[in-house]
């Protein structure tokens, strides 16, 4: 359904209760109901996707980490297959306590269990090692992947779509429910990570040197892994599988701005809404009345984009 | 000033001590060299003195406080640490990067006061030239100026704070190596307390009031460097003969080794 801005006009003094129009009453619960959460739901998706990336490449000192690394996708994506094969027989009583939430619960859980893991992995003796986060992220990675690959080779023709659906990315399901559910999962990050800006500056020094500018080191890493899983673990339960922003947002700044958290921060938060609620439209006009899963999206425009910064910065020697 | 009385560290990092009951005391004002073959233990005494590591015997005490009731914010206001290694992660612009050092002092935005210490560190080391360069385009050796600079800029208006180097010369061509140095000298003779690690005797004899020669984890000889630079302690401390020849215009004989 086309709405024009006219329209939108009217829908908005409808809904204010200043004036009643046919055109509100027809159109309106379309835009309220339908494409307003799901706009809300890409700013908060999209916001959340690009400062986690910007934030973990500034701890893990790597301009190839991205949230994925730590473990959040794939133990979401573990767990959202598990669901989604295991729904009707294993795990039946779990789908029927938790009904429509049942899969965002189950991812959710999936990316913080994982997440957790891989911190867990990297202590050596009272202290997270980064490299040993790298390393550990990697294997289970690898582990969950395995075991979600299992989950499919089981799984019926149907539960196999729902998973690929799923493991592509779409904010098809946004309603006013899921926004509010992912809400206080994604306001905390967005409001508290920019705050470590300059410690992640101090980072990007080395962790000994962030020390000695009086940084808490432990304290910084523990706070970036917590919301970014937050964050990224609340969007991926809700939304599926969205690559490509977390990795790409940050760097398409620092081209820009430079590399200074203080601007990059807010920044890629910014410009990841952006980019994802642009992906969207792209994804639900272009095949139009069908939709493209919009992790396609993301993908398709970001893996050029990503070689072109590889090209640009080759010479550069810092990648 | 640094006290370090019966220090010993390094069994539960590498399962031996690195340092062992170690002694010595650097006054403000005062530049202290530490010399030693590799793995003699001079990083991680450097590593311990700037609170990365824990003392596991005996006790390190920095203006008669030990330094482990210093929180780490505090300490950054005190001491300046030039570390070995230094590379980044990100391209940052020289002048970003030395105002880094500032962060301790300013909570959002930059006084006038951090501006200031950031230009004056960026003269001192000759780096003003470089301000808008990207860090990562710059060779080896401006590198480790910048570094200098913004180690400098962390300390520079902090009465008697303390300058703690890890090898400041490695890299720089003569030139910059002497000005490092008179640097550091410069540094110390204005109050403040320098300790650095160095490698070239005749650099330490020239511009230390103190050196601390480490074997082993032991300190062998520490003292004036007339005094503790002699063939003797060489030999013990580097296994290599060497021979002392008089220069009228240093204080210390050169250092020459002959075999």
């Amino acid at each position: 359904m086309e709405i024009s801005y006219e329209d939108l006009l009217q829908i908005m003094r409808h809904e204010l209760g200043l004036a009643a129009s046919p055109a509100a009453l027809e159109k309106g619960p379309v835009l309220m109901v339908i494409r307003l959460p799901r706009i809300v739901l890409g700013i908060l998706a999209g916001a959340s996707l690009g400062l986690s990336g910007a934030a973990l490449q500034g701890l893990f000192r790597n301009p190839l980490a991205e949230p994925g690394l730590i473990g959040i996708s794939s133990g979401a994506a573990l767990f959202a297959t598990a669901t989604i094969v295991l729904g009707n027989s294993i795990l039946s009583g779990f789908s029927e306590m938790t009904g429509y939430y049942g899969l965002m619960l189950a991812a959710f859980a999936g990316a913080g269990l994982c997440a957790f893991a891989v911190y867990r992995m990297a202590v050596s003796r009272g202290r997270a090692v980064v490299a040993l986060l790298l390393l550990a992220g990697i294997a289970i990675n690898a582990l969950s992947g395995a075991f979600t690959g299992m989950l499919t080779y089981l799984s019926t023709n149907e539960q196999l779509r729902s998973i690929t659906f799923w493991m592509l990315g779409s904010l098809g399901g946004a309603s006013w429910q899921t926004v509010t559910a992912l809400l206080p999962f994604t306001i905390v990050p967005l409001l508290l990570l920019p705050l470590l800006a300059r410690s992640l500056n101090a980072f990007s020094l080395g962790e000994q040197q962030a020390f000695h500018l009086g940084v808490r080191t432990g304290r910084v890493k523990r706070s970036v892994l917590l919301l970014s899983t937050m964050a990224v673990g609340a969007t991926v339960a809700v939304s599926g599988v969205i690559g490509f922003i977390g990795l790409v947002i940050p760097h398409i700044l620092r081209m820009g701005v430079g590399a200074d958290h203080r601007l990059i921060l807010p920044g890629s938060a910014l410009l990841g809404a952006i980019v994802l609620l642009l992906s969207d439209l792209f994804s639900r006009t272009i095949v139009a009345p069908a939709e493209l899963p919009i992790g396609i999206v993301t993908a398709v425009v970001g893996c050029p984009l990503f070689i072109y910064i590889i090209f640009r910065e080759r010479g550069k020697n810092y990648i | 000033m640094i006290a370090v009385r019966n220090l010993s560290a390094g069994k539960r990092l590498a399962g031996k001590m690195l340092v062992k009951k170690l002694n010595m005391q650097v006054m403000g004002g005062e530049m202290l060299a530490v010399v030693g073959a590799n793995g003699a233990g001079k990083t991680t005494l450097l590593r311990l003195l700037c609170s990365e590591l824990e003392p596991e015997e005996g006790e390190i005490m920095l203006y008669g406080k030990p330094l482990g009731a210093y929180r780490p914010e505090e300490l950054s206001r005190k001491r300046a640490v030039l570390s070995q290694h230094n590379t980044i992660s990100l391209s940052f612009a020289v002048e970003e990067l030395v105002l880094m050092g500032r962060y301790p002092h300013f909570a959002r935005q930059p006084g006038r006061d951090d501006m200031l210490a950031v230009r004056n560190a960026m003269e001192e080391t000759g780096i003003t030239h470089l301000r808008g360069r990207a860090y990562n385009t710059l060779s080896g050796g401006e590198q480790q100026r910048v570094q200098l600079a913004r180690v400098l800029a962390q300390v520079s208006d902090v009465r008697g704070g303390c300058l703690f180097l890890d090898e400041p010369t490695v890299g720089l061509d003569l030139l910059h190596q002497q000005q490092t140095l008179a640097l550091a000298r410069k540094m110390a003779d204005r109050g403040y307390c320098v300790v650095s690690i160095l490698h070239d005797l005749n650099l330490a004899g020239r511009y230390a009031d103190k050196v601390l020669v480490m074997k082993q984890g032991e300190a062998i000889a520490f003292g004036d460097p007339l005094d503790v630079l002699n063939c003797e302690v060489i030999h013990q401390a580097f296994n290599i003969q060497v021979k002392l020849m008089p220069c009228e215009d240093f204080r210390c004989p050169l250092v020459v080794p002959i075999s």
